[in-house]
């Protein structure tokens, strides 16, 4: 467990330590259940590694269906996949808890388009509750 | 700077047209192989409300003979473990089993470690029925269609965890007898 704490300790303070930007995105996420909304922010270092908290819900039932309303925050950490002039990949892992009580892990893949360099737009696709989700950001870079 | 815009307007579009899956692809359909007791495919999911909801439609494969003793031991339909505990220690499913030349509906628990099953239904062949558990603070109350709830003791867990989802299994100890088929669309 030390072992875990020291390296964790390690590895966030270089993330921080390094870190380039601070990122704030808002977030459209549609998932078998509906959409959530939501917003996050995160460290993003040079090299484009990011981790970040972010919380996102239901605003609404969308139908009689819809069985339960639900609520996703966590913990993100970015990955860069690829780079091009204004187009990046990356690979996002996505941990936290689900209506507050449930342990839920979502891996994803993410493309962003640089609009202007502190303002861009992203979407992506990842899989939630067992099935696919599709979702859009718009990402500002802080400083 | 034109062509970015113009291909984030066009990702956008593209993610304003995602059509919602429809009801047909969301329906899972489970085998249990002759001899086997675990139903493919398999999948590793997590509980993520407090509440289980589903349908779940069985067809004639449901229906077997095997030795009296075997009979009325429970098979399992769908349900979770209990806040990071192992299934045989707090759990909460649905069982079922073909007794009495009808498809019986249970529910089936562990509460710290005992198990408890009590009869909540009737399904009937090829017709789809509605399945719900639902978690509160010390109990689980099980909901078969229309049929008046049944509540069970819930044991001491955490708050707080990982509640992995359960997948249909057949037995008790006896493997299936022959292929039984089950299709299952979860309810969020």
């Amino acid at each position: 467990m030390k072992a875990v704490i020291v390296f964790a300790s390690f590895f966030l303070s270089g993330l921080v330590a390094s870190a380039q930007s601070m990122t704030v995105q808002t977030q459209s996420e549609w998932t078998v259940a509906g959409i959530q909304h939501g917003l996050s922010v995160g460290y993003e270092t040079r090299s484009s590694w990011g981790l970040g908290v972010y919380y996102q819900a239901e605003l609404e039932k969308e139908s009689e269906d819809n069985v339960t309303r639900d609520d996703y925050r966590g913990i993100y950490l970015q990955a860069p996949v690829a780079k091009a002039e204004r187009l990046s990949f990356f690979a996002l892992l996505r941990a936290g808890f689900a209506n507050n009580h449930f342990v839920a892990i979502a891996p994803g893949l993410e493309t962003r388009v640089h609009i202007s360099q502190r303002l861009g737009t992203a979407f992506g696709m990842g899989l939630r509750m067992g099935y696919a989700s599709v979702s859009g950001r718009l990402f500002l870079k802080m400083f | 700077m034109l062509r970015v815009l113009i291909y984030a307007f066009l990702m956008h579009l593209l993610l304003t047209s995602c059509e919602i899956i429809p009801e047909d692809a969301q329906v899972r359909h489970f085998v249990i192989r002759q001899g086997e007791h675990y139903s493919s495919p398999r999948y590793v999911e997590t509980l993520q409300a407090h509440k289980l909801v589903f349908e779940a439609t069985f067809d004639e494969t449901a229906v077997y003979d095997i030795a009296d003793y075997y009979q009325d031991s429970a098979n399992k339909l769908l349900g979770f473990s209990d806040c990071n505990s192992e299934h045989h220690e707090n759990s909460a499913r649905f069982g079922w089993m073909w007794f009495n030349d009808r498809l019986e509906i249970h529910a089936y628990c562990y509460l710290n470690g005992e198990r408890q099953t009590q009869f909540v239904g009737v399904a009937a062949l090829n017709v789809p029925a509605r399945y719900e558990i639902e978690i509160g603070k010390s109990e689980y109350v099980f909901r078969f269609n229309n049929n008046a709830p049944v509540v069970m003791p819930r044991g001491d867990t955490c708050d707080k965890g990982v509640y992995y989802l359960l997948w249909p299994y057949f037995g008790g100890e006896m493997p299936a007898p022959h292929d039984v088929h089950v299709a299952v669309r979860m309810l969020r």
